[in-house]
């Protein structure tokens, strides 16, 4: 949907807003949902959580200046309402840090994650860092989905602190600490992704 | 400039920094591993859903019926409510509507009448009096508009198959809504025809 007809059905009202509405469900509605799924893993909420952003997009309509384009929009709405959701479920605790990578490690993992023409070896090593990042990562997102959801939406959109305080309607310092809690949360829920980085950047 | 060690973290988990910008070699290490994250998270299939169509007039009529539960939209009661205040205007729209029929039936180039019947599979649905006319109609409507179309008969149903381009442009877009037809996401417009069964 073309943010200038958006901008005219808000400001028409009425059964332009009708029409526009079918145009947003059109237009949105699945990657919309491609996107909530991720977060909240469940076919029934993520459609009812699109439904009420359609609803709230058209409550807040007069807001949008037109500055950005409807999709970025419109998914920051979105990610509130899942925010909100999860913070139903969701008690926050606090998490004690512990060890992540040594540097020869990281290095090595990041390495192992981006070469593009590996070795048998390296083949064979990669597959059981995804094996290990895939039962650590769900489960994450599993038990956790506040902090997992919110480290997908910076990988996928390059959030900044100002963009995650934004999101979560937190202080600066109150985000810092947030971001912090992800770092420690991801080293737990990773910790055997982690433990392999390390024994074979130690071995490297 | 890193002032500490998560912001190094989720510079590298954003993608906004690469290892090699760093010269500490403690953020360096961690502008690693929050790259490593990030190229990790990216790989992750997404989770088992159901099949998503771009397009589905229940969906969309669930969405306007929440739109009226929530005040957004006036609720269809307060539409019917206001019938009986019009009914008078309403009956002398009747009859000249039962006019402009009885004078459309009776004149044979009439243009075809529609109606949208869903949307199925991304294929658009519509019913009308003439669907062959009504093929011949949107064709050359869509062509005038530099629309590349082709068209086909299958079973008693005629159908079209065009590629419009992408931003819609507003002459096609009022093609499309004068004929009750929604607009297709990706671009691909498939439409089938089938007769009204007359009452």
């Amino acid at each position: 949907m073309d943010k200038t007809v958006f901008m005219r059905a808000c400001r028409d009202g009425g059964t332009a807003i009708e029409q526009a509405l079918r145009e947003l469900d059109r237009g949105f509605f699945a990657i919309l949902y491609k996107d909530a799924m991720r977060t909240l893993r469940d076919a029934d909420a993520t459609r009812d959580l699109v439904q009420d952003t359609f609803i709230k997009v058209w409550r807040r309509c007069a807001t949008f200046r037109g500055d950005s384009d409807l999709l970025p929009w419109i998914k920051v709405i979105l990610r509130h309402g899942a925010i909100e959701r999860l913070r139903q479920t969701v008690r926050e605790v606090s998490m004690e840090d512990h060890e992540g990578l040594t540097a020869d490690a990281s290095q090595r993992i990041y390495e192992l994650s981006v070469e593009s023409n590996p070795t048998p070896e390296e083949w064979a090593r990669r597959s059981e860092h995804e094996a290990q990042f895939r039962s650590g990562w769900q489960r994450f997102q599993e038990e956790d989905p506040l902090h997992a959801g919110v480290m997908s939406w910076i990988v996928e959109d390059g959030l900044s602190n100002d963009d995650i305080a934004e999101l979560l309607n937190r202080s600066p310092g109150a985000t810092r600490e947030f971001i912090s809690q992800c770092r420690k949360r991801a080293r737990r829920y990773l910790a055997d992704w982690y433990a392999l980085a390390s024994e074979q950047g130690g071995s490297a | 400039m890193i002032d500490n060690e998560d912001d190094a973290w989720l510079e590298g988990l954003a993608g906004r920094l690469e290892p090699a910008q760093i010269e500490s070699a403690f953020s360096r290490q961690l502008v690693f591993e929050g790259a490593a994250l990030r190229e990790f998270i990216r790989r992750q299939p997404p989770p088992a859903a159901p099949e998503i169509p771009v397009s589905d007039v229940a969906r969309e009529l669930e969405v306007i019926a929440r739109a009226r539960r929530e005040g957004l939209l006036p609720p269809a009661a307060d539409r019917a409510h206001a019938r009986p205040r019009l009914r008078r205007v309403s009956l002398a729209a009747a009859a000249v509507l039962i006019l402009a029929v009885g004078a459309s039936i009776w004149h044979t180039s009439v243009p075809p009448q529609e109606a949208l019947r869903g949307v199925s599979g991304g294929t658009v649905l519509l019913e009308a009096r003439d669907p062959a006319a009504l093929r011949r109609e949107l064709t050359e409507e869509l062509h005038a508009a530099g629309v590349t179309v082709s068209g086909y008969e299958r079973l008693g149903r005629f159908g079209i198959d065009a590629d419009l381009p992408r931003p819609l442009p507003p002459q096609i877009a009022k093609i499309l809504e004068r004929h009750h037809i929604p607009a297709p996401a990706d671009g691909a417009l498939e439409i089938e025809i089938e007769a009204r069964v007359p009452p």
